[in-house]
């Protein structure tokens, strides 16, 4: 029997308190390293990522998806990621998302 | 409280053109309910329904009402005759019955408003029956109580309760001769002598009644060949004088106000008489076939002043065929016929509307060459001499919106040139959104306005089945539902205008053709295009124009799931030579690793080419080679979330997904570098693609199977969400 998997709802930063405690995911760019945690830039806001090592430098930006736990201090858990492609539009996931927690969101989440 | 003039005689006059006497006609018309009437037919006796007479001021008519909804009418009823006279809009009516010649018939009232109860009859409103036969005049007609009021007790000519007959009060103006007239029909030929004398009479009378504030009283005492021309003159005059009188807010004395509006329903009333005179007369000579000084000016010449009295087109049937205004919105082209008894003829037609209908009108032999040059599309013209008959073709014309009328012009018919009539608009229009094509079916009809998005310029064009070449142009348009579609125009259409990049344009009629599942227009016998910046729809998209960003929804055509295809796929199995085409949007899950990758190509064509013993021969060329060049057939698989199939890439394709060309993983298999060799292939591997394919059914080696054929291969862009995330914000917009 395989566990019923986890659902990482879509969010923009912006329903961040929402979800306080529930399973997110969150697309930005990594900045850098700070202690125990990362710097992860969603759009234009700085959310702290643990869980997440930052292996190689690269001359690009890093782009991910992120799925983790948001906890109530606002840390971001990272429980898995995807890189993104350096063409990814924030702009357009932006919209989307704010249609798809919006008005149609029973169409994508119970 | 205003009634609405004339409303009587349209209802009678529809009456006349209606086919179908169930039909629930609607309207927007005021009437004061003026009295009680007993039917004699048992049809209007009906317990449910109560009887009265209506009045729009000038003519009464009958008028039936549903007893039970109206209580308050059955009290009406009590009184006889009427002290109460309830103001009504009606805004729908079924006709009961069908009119007698110059009588009316029995409405029945479907919706209705009640407004207010008068205490006075507004105007004096005259039975239908003698209201036509005045030649549809009341001069003590009114549509407000007030102009009742100040047309002055004295003037009276009939009194609504008692039914005089007309010629017995000696006529305090000339009203009384026209009526005299009347029992001769227009259609019957007059003795010479008489008539003209008559006319004269007739005119000079008009004259001296006409009020002094008319300029024109000094020019009117002049000779009769001027007579026609001026009466002209007086009626743009006396509608210019009606024009300024409606125009200012009369705060006057009571005399003035008296005398103006006295001024102000005569005219009309004039006007109409002096139009019927006209055109007795017109007909008399033309009957006659003499040059009496009343000869029609060359028409050519007199452009703003035509002769000859127009009619609405909702009048025109074939018991009165009269002359009619409107603009060409349509000429079609001359075309050759032969009929039955191998006699050859010429032919054409055109489309004609004015204020509110459209017509449908031939020309031929004669009629087509005289006219085919002078008519242009877009002008205005008064048609006379024009056959009506009723429609042999009567669903086409129901098709296409036309009166249910067949109008001929011959070689007697008349069309005069006018200047351009504000009131009739450049043509029908029904214009829907680009993005709505896509979902109607082949072969409908449809108006659009759109802007220019790209053109191929007028290219010549040789059409299969004909020797002559043709004319084609192929648009690029789009509209404010960010679609984008093909316009493609054959023949003269393709060079009426210039169609420039950014310029607006109104297609009428365009027909919707689908070609490898995509979308476009294209002209038949019924387009017409216009142009015209002050068009509301226009300056409409003109506007939206300015503040567009540029981005266009890509050309979508519907992304069928893979679940979908498979069952589509099903009927290639019935019919060998369907295609059926499909977007899919989809991943590659993976290439085909083992058999044929590639295949040995002819340099020159595409083709397979035969080994021989030391070079390569093409059958269809003729040409031997020493190294083929090496193309892709790879085999493909493709999944969405319903399902997926395996489809065929050709080299072309094969070349987007994979990196490197085939004669270099020809020579990675042949050194054994397995792992680079997959790596090449895996390049593309769980990426997402939009294929086009086309799928038939094919045999091979005795098994016949369908199969999927990838026609072009388009990474998924952003362009391609924002797209369809513009389609969502537009849709919500506008719910």
């Amino acid at each position: 029997m395989t566990d019923t998997p986890l659902s990482f709802q879509r969010i923009n930063v912006d329903m961040i308190q929402k979800f306080k405690g529930q399973n997110v995911t969150l697309v930005g760019k990594l900045l850098q390293k700070k202690g125990d945690y990362v710097q992860f830039q969603v759009d234009g806001t700085i959310i702290k990522v643990t869980e997440i090592e930052q292996e190689t430098e690269s001359s690009e930006d890093i782009l991910l998806e992120i799925r983790g736990k948001l906890n109530d201090d606002g840390y971001l858990e990272a429980k898995e990621y995807t890189e993104l492609e350096q063409t990814f539009d924030f702009e357009l996931y932006k919209k989307v998302i704010n249609m798809v927690q919006g008005q149609f969101r029973d169409l994508f989440y119970e | 409280m205003n009634l609405t003039f004339e409303a009587v005689r349209k209802i009678v006059q529809q009456g006349q053109n209606v086919i179908d006497l169930k039909q629930k006609i609607e309207c927007n018309y005021t009437f004061q309910i003026v009295e009680n009437y007993f039917p004699q037919s048992s049809k209007e006796k009906l317990d449910q329904l109560l009887c009265f007479r209506v009045s729009d001021g000038y003519a009464k008519m009958k008028a039936l009402f549903f007893r039970t909804p109206n209580p308050d009418f059955v009290q009406l009823r009590e009184t006889e005759p009427l002290t109460k006279y309830p103001l009504i809009k009606v805004t729908s009516f079924r006709i009961l019955g069908k009119p007698v010649e110059g009588d009316d018939f029995p409405i029945l009232i479907l919706e209705f408003e009640r407004l207010q109860i008068l205490e006075k009859i507004i105007g004096q409103p005259m039975s239908y029956k003698s209201y036509a036969a005045n030649g549809y005049q009341n001069p003590n007609g009114a549509t407000s109580l007030d102009d009742y009021e100040f047309a002055g007790i004295d003037d009276l000519l009939f009194s609504n309760h008692k039914s005089q007959s007309i010629g017995q009060i000696p006529p305090k103006n000339t009203i009384q001769q026209n009526i005299q007239e009347i029992p001769n029909k227009q259609e019957e030929k007059p003795k010479q002598g008489i008539k003209i004398s008559l006319s004269k009479t007739k005119f000079q009378k008009q004259q001296q009644v006409d009020p002094p504030q008319t300029e024109l009283v000094q020019q009117q005492q002049q000779q009769k060949p001027q007579v026609q021309k001026q009466q002209y003159e007086q009626i743009a005059q006396n509608q210019q004088f009606q024009q300024i009188q409606q125009t200012k807010n009369n705060q006057d004395q009571l005399n003035q106000k008296k005398q103006q509006l006295r001024v102000q329903i005569q005219p009309q009333q004039q006007q109409q008489q002096q139009q019927q005179q006209q055109q007795q007369q017109q007909q008399q000579q033309q009957q006659q076939n003499n040059q009496f000084n009343n000869k029609i000016p060359n028409q050519k010449n007199n452009k703003n002043n035509p002769q000859i009295d127009f009619f609405p087109l909702y009048q025109i049937n074939p018991s009165f065929q009269q002359a009619f205004r409107g603009r060409v919105v349509k000429v079609n082209e001359i075309k050759s016929y032969t009929t039955k008894n191998q006699k050859d003829g010429k032919m054409f037609g055109i489309y004609v509307i004015d204020e509110e209908n459209l017509i449908s009108a031939m020309f031929f032999d004669q009629a087509a060459e005289k006219f085919h040059d002078y008519i242009v599309q877009g002008k205005c013209y008064i048609f006379s001499g024009v056959q009506v008959k009723p429609a042999k073709n009567l669903e086409q014309l129901q098709k296409i919106g036309s009166l249910p009328f067949d109008y001929t012009f011959d070689q007697n018919s008349q069309i005069i040139e006018i200047d351009e009539v504000p009131g009739i608009p450049l043509n029908i229009f029904n214009f829907v959104k680009l993005n709505s094509i896509t979902q109607q079916k082949v072969g409908s009809i449809q108006d659009v306005v759109a802007v220019i998005k790209s053109t191929s310029g007028v290219k010549e064009f040789q059409a299969k089945n004909k020797d002559e070449k043709s004319t084609r142009i192929q648009l690029g348009v789009y509209d404010d539902s960010l679609q984008e579609i093909e316009i493609t125009l054959y023949g003269n259409l393709a060079q009426q205008y210039p169609f420039q990049i950014g310029e607006i344009y109104m297609f009428k009629s365009l027909k919707i053709n689908e070609y490898q599942g995509r979308k476009s227009l294209q002209n038949n016998y019924l387009t017409s295009i216009h142009f015209d910046k002050n068009q509301k729809e226009v300056k409409e998209l003109q506007n939206w124009l300015q503040n567009f960003d540029g981005k266009l929804a890509e050309p979508v055509s519907k992304i069928k799931l893979i679940s979908e295809l498979i069952n589509e796929s099903n009927r290639c199995e019935l019919d060998q030579n369907l295609k059926i085409y499909s977007d899919v949007r989809a991943q590659l899950v993976l290439v085909k690793n083992s058999g044929t990758l590639y295949y040995q190509s002819c340099t020159n064509c595409l083709k397979k080419v035969t080994t021989e013993l030391d070079s390569f021969y093409c059958s269809s060329c003729n040409l031997t080679m020493k190294e083929p060049k090496f193309r892709y057939i790879l085999n493909c698989k493709i999944a969405d979330s319903s399902g997926n199939i395996w489809v065929s890439v050709g080299d072309q394709q094969a070349n987007q997904i994979i990196d490197i060309p085939a004669n270099l993983l020809k020579q990675l298999t042949e050194e054994g570098k397995e792992k680079e060799k997959n790596d090449a292939l895996s390049k593309s591997a769980y990426k997402e693609f939009r294929f086009k394919l086309t799928s038939k059914l094919e045999e091979f080696n005795d098994v016949k199977r369908v199969k999927h054929a990838v026609q072009s291969i388009t990474p998924i862009s952003n362009a391609d969400t924002q797209a369809i995330l513009n389609q969502i914000e537009f849709y919500m917009k506008n719910i």
